[in-house]
């Protein structure tokens, strides 16, 4: 298997490519956007069922 | 300056997020969706410069704080870290380095931060023809 990312004087800028293409950082980023997901459905029931006056 | 690393990952969560939704709200999609009235205010907080977190803001009611991705740990450790921080990654409660939803006097061990909402950007981009 090569390495791509080899040079360790790689600028900084080359980091967010580094995160999506590490699995398991990928996977934790996955399971934010599930749990942050899951409690925005909640709120919007929540919203939904209590409507507010809007100011 | 923002930094490039947190941009990644959260350009990696919003589209995980719209994912998501959109599989279980029909016609979920961003930015739009975010702009619905009732929608929770969606912001990113980048705390001290190397910690992500983003904050759902209801309209009524406290806000709920998620993540405590320290992207420099992440970077360094790799899966590693991820594995022990996907422990604690349901909704947070400020305090043990984790910093309050809103800063103010009170964020006792954060130095700064930078917070940004999607929702209100979203709310700025002209609407797409139907």
């Amino acid at each position: 298997m090569t390495k791509r990312n080899s040079n360790p004087d790689k600028p900084k800028s080359s980091r967010a490519e580094l995160h999506s293409d590490n699995p398991a950082v990928r996977e934790l980023l996955d399971h934010v956007a599930e749990e942050l997901a899951r409690e925005y459905i909640s709120l919007m029931k929540e919203a939904a069922a209590k409507p507010e006056q809007e100011d | 300056m923002v930094p490039v690393a947190p941009i990644g990952a959260v350009v990696h969560v919003l589209d995980a997020f719209e994912r998501v939704l959109a599989r279980d709200m029909l016609g979920f999609s961003l930015p739009d969706s975010l702009a619905q009235p009732g929608a929770p205010e969606l912001r990113v907080i980048i705390s001290d410069g190397r910690t992500l977190f983003f904050a759902l803001h209801p309209k009524k009611g406290v806000p709920k704080l998620f993540g405590g991705i320290d992207l420099e740990t992440l970077e360094a450790e790799g899966a590693a870290a991820a594995g022990r921080v996907s422990r604690r990654l349901k909704a947070v409660k400020p305090g043990k380095g984790t910093p309050e939803v809103l800063f103010g006097p009170e964020s006792g061990s954060e130095r700064g931060r930078i917070e940004i909402s999607v929702t209100r950007l979203a709310k700025d981009i002209p609407k797409r023809p139907a």
